[in-house]
C-alpha cells in the first residue's frame, strides 16, 4: 500500500509553489470541518514552512508567497461563513498587536467565529491601541480577540488588555496566537482574560460562552 | 583583514565560540551587541546560526533574524566565509522591498475581499427591494364579495409578473370572487416576454374559474392586448371607472 503524505505537507508544497488552484481544491476535497482544515492543514503547513526556514532549505521570500498563497485560500474557503451572521450570537472583533504582522492566525479565528453565527470583524495585522480602542469603542463588541506571534509584543500586550477591558462597556479580551502556545501570557493578563493557546480552545469556549452546542458548519 | 572597520557593510570576524575578533563600525552602529556573534541573534534563530556558522561549512548564507539597535528583530542575509579557523561574517538586510510589496499585496487583497463582501450585501439589498416593488405593482384590492382589482404598475416585464401572479393566485384561492378587474392605467411599456408571461397568468386565472375584465388600455398596449383578447375573450372596458360602474354599481 502507498504511504499517504499527511495532506498538510502536499499543501505546503503547493503553498510554495504557488500553487493557489490545486491548493484549494486540496481543501476543499478535504472532507473535513473548517477547524480541522485551519489546524490540520493549514496551521502545521505553516508551521512546517517556519520549520523549512529554520533548517535553511527556505527563505523569507518563499515565506511570503506561501503566506499570500494560504491566505488567498483561507479567504475563499471561508468566504460564504462571512454572511451567516443576521441572528447574531454576539459581536466579537479580532485584531493584531501593533507591528504584528502575522495575521494568519486571527484571520482564521475570525472565519470559525463567522461561521458558528457571531458577527464579526477583522481588524487585521499591525493595529495600535489607539485605533484599537477607537474601533472597539464606535462599535462595541461583546468580545475582542488579540492575535500575537513576536515574543518581543508580550510586554505591549498587558497595556491592550488592560485598556480594553476597562472600556465602558466591559468587553470580554481574549488572547491567541503563536505566543500563547509558547510563552506565559497569564501574567500580563486580568483575572477575566481567557487566554487560548489554540484554535479548538477558543471553538469550546465559544460553544460554551452562548450555551450553544449545536450549530450548523462548524463542530 | 585590514580596515574592516571601514567596510561599508556590517562586518564580523569571529573564531568557532563565536567571540567576535573585530568588526566593521557600521556593526557597531546597528546592532546591540552583547557577549559575542551569538548575542545579537534571535533566541528563535540561535539553532539555525549554530548549525549553519560553523568551520566545518567553509561558505554558506543562511537567514537570520538579528537584534538591531531600532528593531528587535530583523530578517538578515548572513554570509560567512572560514578561514584559517576564523569565520568572516556580513550581514545584509533581506530585501526591504519584498516585504513591503507583500504588504501591499495584502491590502490589495483585503481591500477586494471586502469589495467583494460589500457588493454581495448591496445585491442582497437590491434585489429585496426590487423584489418589494414587483410585490406592490399588482396589489389585489377586493371591492365587493365577488370583485376585485388589480392595478398594474410600471413596465411589465416577466419577473414582475410572476411576482404579482403568486400574489393574486394566493388570493383567488378560495375566495368569491367572479371578477377580477385588471387595470392597465399605470402601465408603462409591455415586453413580449411580458405578454407571454400575462397570457400564462390570464389562462390560470380563468381556470380558477374567474372572470377577467380588461381596463385603462391605451393605445400603446392594444395591439399586444388584443392579441391575448382573442386568445382568452377576455372582457374589455375602456376606463376603470366604467368597470366599476359596471360591476358593482
Ligand atoms: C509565515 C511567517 C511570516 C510571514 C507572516 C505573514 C502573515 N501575514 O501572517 C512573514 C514572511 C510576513 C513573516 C515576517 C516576519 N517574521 Co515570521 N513567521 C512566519 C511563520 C513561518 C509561520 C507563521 C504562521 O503563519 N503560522 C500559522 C498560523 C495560523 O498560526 P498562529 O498564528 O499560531 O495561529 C493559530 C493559533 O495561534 C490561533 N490564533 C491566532 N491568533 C489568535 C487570536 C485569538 C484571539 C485566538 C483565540 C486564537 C488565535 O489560531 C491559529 C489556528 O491554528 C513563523 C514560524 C512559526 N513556527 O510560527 C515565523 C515567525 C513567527 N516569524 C518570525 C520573525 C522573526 C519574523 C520577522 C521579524 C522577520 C522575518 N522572518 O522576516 C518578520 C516580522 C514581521 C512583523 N513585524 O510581524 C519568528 C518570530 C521569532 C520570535 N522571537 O518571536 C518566527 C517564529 C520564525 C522564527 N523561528 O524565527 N513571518
Amino acid at each position: 500500500m502507498a504511504v499517504m503524505t499527511a495532506k498538510w505537507k502536499v499543501f505546503a508544497d503547493m503553498l510554495l509553489n504557488g500553487d493557489e488552484q490545486a491548493a484549494y481544491q486540496l481543501v476543499e476535497e478535504a472532507d473535513s470541518d473548517s477547524l480541522t482544515i485551519y489546524v490540520e492543514i493549514m496551521t502545521k503547513a505553516m508551521q512546517y514552512i517556519g520549520e523549512l526556514w529554520q533548517k535553511n532549505r527556505i527563505t523569507v521570500a518563499d515565506e511570503h508567497l506561501a503566506t499570500s498563497v494560504c491566505d488567498f485560500v483561507l479567504s475563499q474557503y471561508s468566504f460564504p461563513f462571512k454572511r451567516r451572521n443576521t441572528f447574531s450570537k454576539g459581536k466579537i472583533m479580532f485584531l493584531c498587536l501593533e507591528e504584528e504582522q502575522h495575521m494568519l492566525g486571527s484571520k482564521m479565528a475570525a472565519a470559525l467565529c463567522s461561521e458558528k453565527g457571531w458577527k464579526t470583524r477583522l481588524l487585521g495585522a499591525n493595529l495600535p491601541l489607539e485605533y484599537a480602542l477607537q474601533q472597539a469603542a464606535e462599535w462595541e463588541p461583546d468580545v475582542i480577540g488579540l492575535s500575537a506571534a513576536l515574543s518581543y509584543r508580550l510586554p505591549l500586550l498587558q497595556g491592550y488588555i488592560d485598556s480594553l477591558e476597562n472600556l465602558a462597556f466591559r468587553p470580554q479580551v481574549i488572547v491567541g496566537g503563536r505566543i500563547a502556545g509558547n510563552y506565559n501570557v497569564y501574567k500580563y493578563g486580568s483575572e477575566e482574560t481567557a487566554i487560548f493557546d489554540s484554535l479548538h480552545a477558543l471553538d469550546q469556549w465559544l460553544d460554551r460562552s452562548r450555551g450553544e452546542v449545536e450549530i450548523d458548519g462548524a463542530s | 583583514m585590514e580596515q574592516a572597520e571601514y567596510l561599508p557593510l556590517p562586518y564580523f570576524k569571529i573564531d568557532k565560540n563565536y567571540d567576535i575578533l573585530s568588526m566593521s563600525d557600521k556593526s557597531k552602529q546597528i546592532f546591540l551587541i552583547g557577549d559575542g556573534f551569538l548575542s545579537l541573534i534571535d533566541e528563535e534563530s540561535q539553532e539555525k546560526a549554530k548549525s549553519n556558522v560553523l568551520p566545518s561549512i567553509t561558505e554558506n548564507s543562511v537567514e537570520l533574524n538579528l537584534k538591531t539597535k531600532e528593531k528587535p528583530l530583523v530578517a538578515y542575509q548572513v554570509n560567512v566565509h572560514w578561514y584559517n579557523g576564523e569565520g568572516h561574517v556580513i550581514c545584509h538586510e533581506a530585501p526591504e522591498q519584498m516585504g513591503m510589496i507583500s504588504g501591499q499585496l495584502q491590502k490589495l487583497r483585503d481591500r477586494l475581499e471586502d469589495t467583494d463582501f460589500e457588493l454581495l450585501e448591496k445585491k442582497e439589498e437590491l434585489e429585496n427591494a426590487v423584489e418589494r416593488v414587483n410585490r406592490l405593482s399588482g396589489p389585489v384590492i377586493p371591492l365587493h364579495e365577488s370583485v376585485a382589482i388589480v392595478p398594474f404598475f410600471g413596465d411589465l416585464l416577466p419577473e414582475k409578473l410572476e411576482t404579482i401572479k403568486t400574489g393574486i393566485l394566493r388570493h383567488l384561492h378560495d375566495s368569491t370572487i367572479d371578477y377580477l378587474l385588471v387595470d392597465f392605467t399605470a402601465v408603462g411599456n409591455i415586453s413580449r416576454e411580458g405578454i407571454t408571461k400575462l397570457e400564462e397568468l390570464f389562462h390560470t386565472i380563468r381556470l380558477m374559474g374567474q372572470d377577467i375584465v380588461l381596463c385603462g388600455i391605451k393605445p400603446q398596449h392594444a395591439q399586444a392586448i388584443n392579441n391575448l383578447d382573442r386568445l382568452l375573450d377576455a372582457k374589455k372596458v375602456t376606463s376603470l371607472s366604467e368597470a366599476i360602474y359596471r360591476y358593482i354599481g
